[in-house]
């Protein structure tokens, strides 16, 4: 990677030009943003509101989980964040570096996850007594 | 190693005629300064990432492993004022993105306006958040709403306490147990159950799962809660340096890295209200 | 290089007229130099802290039965030496007292991206040790330094709180570091100074980095439930109201695992300079040594559940530990062998730095064999919780990472102070380290394959031989840890004036003077050859000229 440091002058006149090599993203492009946020917020919320009415919210798997819900809750809240984090927060348009750290916070938080469940969906719930009670 | 050293560069050789008072000097470039200072609060916010994906980890392991306790105690918090939170929240987080927006152009009013109206709705948010804990509260006290708590008015009809502790009932029609906990303010419900084989689960007392539920409730909002205040500091300092018109089309950088420390709160949140508010 | 006097306007000078304005100049300083000064003398007075908790353990262990202490004040003791030395000394020893003197010097940079930050992070590190020096005044802590639950939630009458949050606030001490060297690293280095150019201790501090800024928060949450927990009387660790204390060692082992590779990373890269340096070659296999650190960074985050095969964590999972343990021993063993690969004919002397460095790839070695004996789940079952993982983790980090700073130390000692420290005595030293360390820890290795448990202050009978061996080594391993201590500070004031390069090394903090100006560099360097330029004939050339008391 190469140094990001020149010792050039650098004219600060056009700001604009300077801070944004990487792209620009607009007023418009926030309220569009903004009406999808909401739209994904009203969204969830009739999704919970309407899952028990449609039978969504059976149960799945021995351990009763309700996954149907779960999943639909999990994937807006994750477009969610994906449109906070790529366009209010800029990382659309931010450099390669800055990109990858923020990726790197949930991969680590995947592997965290994954691997602790792992280990709780092989020992199975509850935890079970030992030979010597 | 063979180096060789160039003279002091002009951008750094001319008594600053290139950039601005807010040049630090171990930096050689303003463009150079800014690029650290987002990185660095990037960095900064994977940590911050890291944080509550302990509490995160420590609710998908007990939702998975309480499913029908999650849902029974779910009804028990206020879903419409969560919802008008999350709501809060979106709104200020488009009202940073175009404070920051508005910094960026040099338009000094709207910088301070969408500023001002962060806070506004950070507070809003910390308050109605302070109402959802006080009425907890005031059940636990017996009576219906924290107005009646604090005036003395109308009771609970029923026993409730979902603050996790000694005195935590959860209450019996929900679904919670039955038992001879309703009579008693200061016991608890009986498990319906056993909690598996767990050691200790056969003795009837207040410790319920639902405990789980309402400790993790408390422990991420109010941890949520700190962060929130943490911000609201930093827009507040924001506006300050605002008004003292410090920021300007060629030097905005603490708008744009504050910014991303609000987004972050507002993503959490995103998180904590379908998995607390949302459950069934 | 001759110089009589020590240069004038260095990072140690000022101009303060009056006491108190020189203390608030130390005290409120933002330069990286002087910060790293704070730190050492911080970390060293919690190093000897811990030492002496040491003592008291070893002293305790001299004879089979519980004399010189009850077992309450055992536990007390271990848990103080654990706290003290994982949290407070070794954790942030390389990063914030080498790497803070040294990573913008590397790098070309007149400071670190954020020294206001940098400063943050000593006083966070000094809060954090008030908190943990309360607790041990108060009585200490018994509960292990692990804290498991539900021993330090629900049972232990001791000051787990402010022990825990003396850790927690450490934990934001070392976050404000990792953030800063990833930003200084990513942004700051001198122009041609490409990553591939850059010195290893650079990339081992950004895979440390690395590695901080993902694990320590979490340490920092599961603290806090803890905190939390005792506070609150309730909490998630519980097993009477359906929680799970295996969920605290899950959460508490993600960091700690990671913990020991920001231990250890550091030390790896203060190796390969001295490696270089003393053999006058340029490292064998540079990419690999790069790489292997971000390997060790990121596979050290995927094995933590060895440290739980006997916890009821699932077999399949530490199946899965064992086999990424054996994986991540890997890169390790890569270092080792790329270091002998450059020592191969080398010109090699044998300064001070250079016998901690060789005597760190013995013992690291051993430490790291070991280290895979306990990664196999059947051994681990049989020797786990005894004296044969005290060795193995004494073995990496005494061995390890201590003998790694200890080698630093001595070689940027001259860079740090302007003057050299004696070298015979530095020497003499270092022996007895090594002889008195191999003495302590030996011996724990066959006391726990007989079977003696760790924690405990009593023992059968016919362990007392190598109790009384483990001890009056580490007597020995205490001398060799104070006698720097009095020549550092004798070279102080009548140390051999060092001149700019004494080791006549490469890399960029040798170009300047010692010690550094304020500003480090007069202007910014711009780099143009790799790493480690030694020419190829440097190795003979030096040999040749070698007289009775040149400096290699």
């Amino acid at each position: 990677m190469a140094t990001t440091s020149d010792n050039s002058a650098q004219g600060h006149a056009a700001g604009a030009h300077d801070d944004h090599p990487y792209g620009h993203i607009g007023r418009p492009t926030y309220y569009k943003i903004f009406g999808a946020l909401m739209g994904l917020m009203i969204l969830t919320v009739l999704a919970w509101y309407v899952e028990p009415l449609l039978g969504l919210d059976r149960l799945v798997g021995e351990n009763g989980a309700r996954v149907i819900g779960i999943t639909v809750a999990m994937a807006i809240a994750i477009a969610k964040t994906a449109l906070i984090v790529l366009f209010f927060m800029h990382i659309k348009v931010s450099e390669r570096v800055t990109q990858l750290y923020a990726a790197a916070a949930f991969v680590g938080l995947a592997i965290m996850v994954i691997i602790i469940m792992g280990d709780y969906f092989a020992r199975g719930w509850p935890p079970q007594l030992g030979p010597l009670t | 190693m063979a180096t060789t050293t160039q003279p002091a560069a002009p951008a750094h050789g001319d008594a600053h005629a290139q950039h601005g008072p807010e040049l630090r000097h171990h930096f050689e470039t303003a463009r150079q300064q800014k690029e650290a200072a987002t990185l660095g609060m990037w960095v900064f916010l994977v940590t911050e990432v890291m944080l509550f994906g302990g509490i995160f980890m420590a609710y998908i392991v007990y939702r998975w492993a309480f499913p029908e306790i999650w849902a029974e105690s779910a009804k028990h918090l206020n879903t419409p004022l969560g919802t008008v939170n999350t709501v809060v929240l979106l709104v200020s987080s488009l009202t940073v993105a175009l404070a920051v927006n508005a910094a960026e152009e040099g338009r000094r009013r709207t910088l301070l306006t969408m500023l001002g109206i962060t806070i506004v709705l950070g507070f809003a948010f910390l308050g109605i958040k302070a109402y959802e804990y006080s009425e907890k509260f005031a059940h636990c006290s017996g009576y219906a709403n924290p107005l009646a708590w604090a005036t003395g008015g109308a009771a609970l009809g029923e026993t409730e306490c979902l603050v996790p502790g000694r005195a935590f009932v959860f209450p019996e029609e929900h679904g919670g147990a039955a038992g001879e906990a309703a009579a008693a303010p200061t016991e608890g419900a009986v498990q319906a159950e056993p909690i598996g084989n767990v050691i200790g689960a056969a003795v009837p007392t207040q410790k319920t799962p639902h405990q789980l539920f309402f400790f993790l409730y408390f422990v991420a909002t109010a941890l949520h809660a700190v962060h929130m205040l943490i911000g609201l500091t930093i827009v507040s300092t924001l506006t300050f340096l605002a008004w003292r018109g410090l920021f300007t089309p060629v030097y905005y950088t603490p708008v744009e890295i504050g910014g991303l420390y609000w987004h972050l709160i507002d993503i959490v949140w995103v998180f904590l209200f379908p998995l607390f508010y949302l459950v069934h | 290089m001759a110089t009589t006097a020590l240069p004038q306007n260095t990072y140690l000078h000022d101009t303060s007229p009056t006491v108190w304005d020189w203390i608030r100049s130390w005290l409120f300083t933002v330069d990286h130099k002087r910060i790293a000064i704070l730190y050492l003398l911080s970390i060293n007075f919690f190093f000897l802290l811990g030492g002496l908790a040491a003592g008291a353990v070893r002293l305790e262990l001299v004879t089979p039965q519980g004399d010189l202490m009850s077992s309450d004040m055992y536990n007390r003791a271990f848990t103080l030496h654990g706290v003290i030395m994982v949290f407070f000394f070794l954790i942030p020893v390389i990063p914030s007292v080498l790497g803070n003197f040294l990573v913008p010097l590397m790098i070309g940079a007149r400071d670190l991206a954020f020294p206001r930050v940098n400063l943050l992070s000593w006083y966070l590190y000094m809060g954090g040790g008030i908190f943990a020096l309360s607790a041990a005044v108060l009585g200490g802590v018994d509960t292990g330094w692990t804290f498991y639950t539900p021993f330090s939630s629900s049972y232990s009458n001791s000051n787990v709180i402010l022990t825990i949050a003396g850790a927690f606030i450490m934990g934001f001490s070392s976050i404000a570091t990792g953030v800063n060297f990833i930003v200084t690293i990513h942004k700051m280095r001198a122009p041609g100074l490409t990553w591939f150019r850059l010195p290893l201790f650079i990339w081992a501090m950004y895979a440390t980095s690395l590695v901080i800024v993902l694990a320590t928060p979490v340490i920092g949450i599961t603290l806090l439930l803890l905190m939390v927990e005792r506070i609150w009387g309730v909490g998630i660790f519980d097993p009477a109201l359906g929680g799970d204390p295996v969920l605290f060692q899950h959460l508490f082992w993600f960091y700690s695992h990671p913990a020991v590779y920001i231990m250890i990373l550091p030390a790896f890269g203060v190796i390969s300079e001295l490696i270089a340096t003393f053999s006058r070659k340029r490292v064998f296999g540079y990419e690999f040594i790069a790489f292997s650190s971000l390997a060790i960074a990121i596979l050290g985050f995927l094995v933590w559940g060895h440290h739980m095969f006997v916890s009821s964590q699932s077999v399949y999972s530490s199946l899965v530990f064992s086999f990424i343990s054996m994986l991540v021993a890997i890169p390790s063993a890569i270092k080792v062998f790329n270091w002998t690969a450059t020592l191969y004919k080398g010109s090699i002397s044998y300064r001070t730095p250079m016998l901690y460095a060789l005597g760190f790839i013995g013992l690291f070695v051993i430490g790291g064999l070991t280290g895979i004996f306990l990664g196999i789940v059947a051994v681990d079952i049989h020797v786990t919780d005894t004296y044969f993982v005290v060795a193995h983790f004494h073995y990496v980090m005494v061995g390890g990472t201590i003998m790694a700073y200890l080698g630093g130390l001595h070689y940027w000692w001259p860079k740090i102070t302007g003057r050299m420290y004696n070298e015979v005595w530095g020497s003499i030293s270092a022996m007895v380290v090594f002889v008195g360390f191999n003495l302590t820890f030996f011996p724990q290795f066959v006391l726990g394959y007989l079977g003696m448990p760790r924690r405990y202050h009593v023992y059968p009978e016919e362990f007392q031989i190598l109790n009384v061996l483990s001890t009056a080594g580490s007597s020995i391993l205490a001398l060799g840890f104070l006698l720097p201590i009095v020549y550092f500070m004798l070279s102080l004031v009548n140390g051999k004036v060092a001149g700019d390069n004494p080791w006549d090394s490469t890399g960029l903090e040798w170009t300047i003077s010692s010690p550094p100006p304020t500003h480090n560099f007069h202007e910014i360097p711009i780099v143009t050859t790799e790493a480690y330029a030694y020419p190829p004939e440097a190795a003979e050339r030096d040999a040749a000229a070698w007289r009775p008391g040149s400096p290699l």
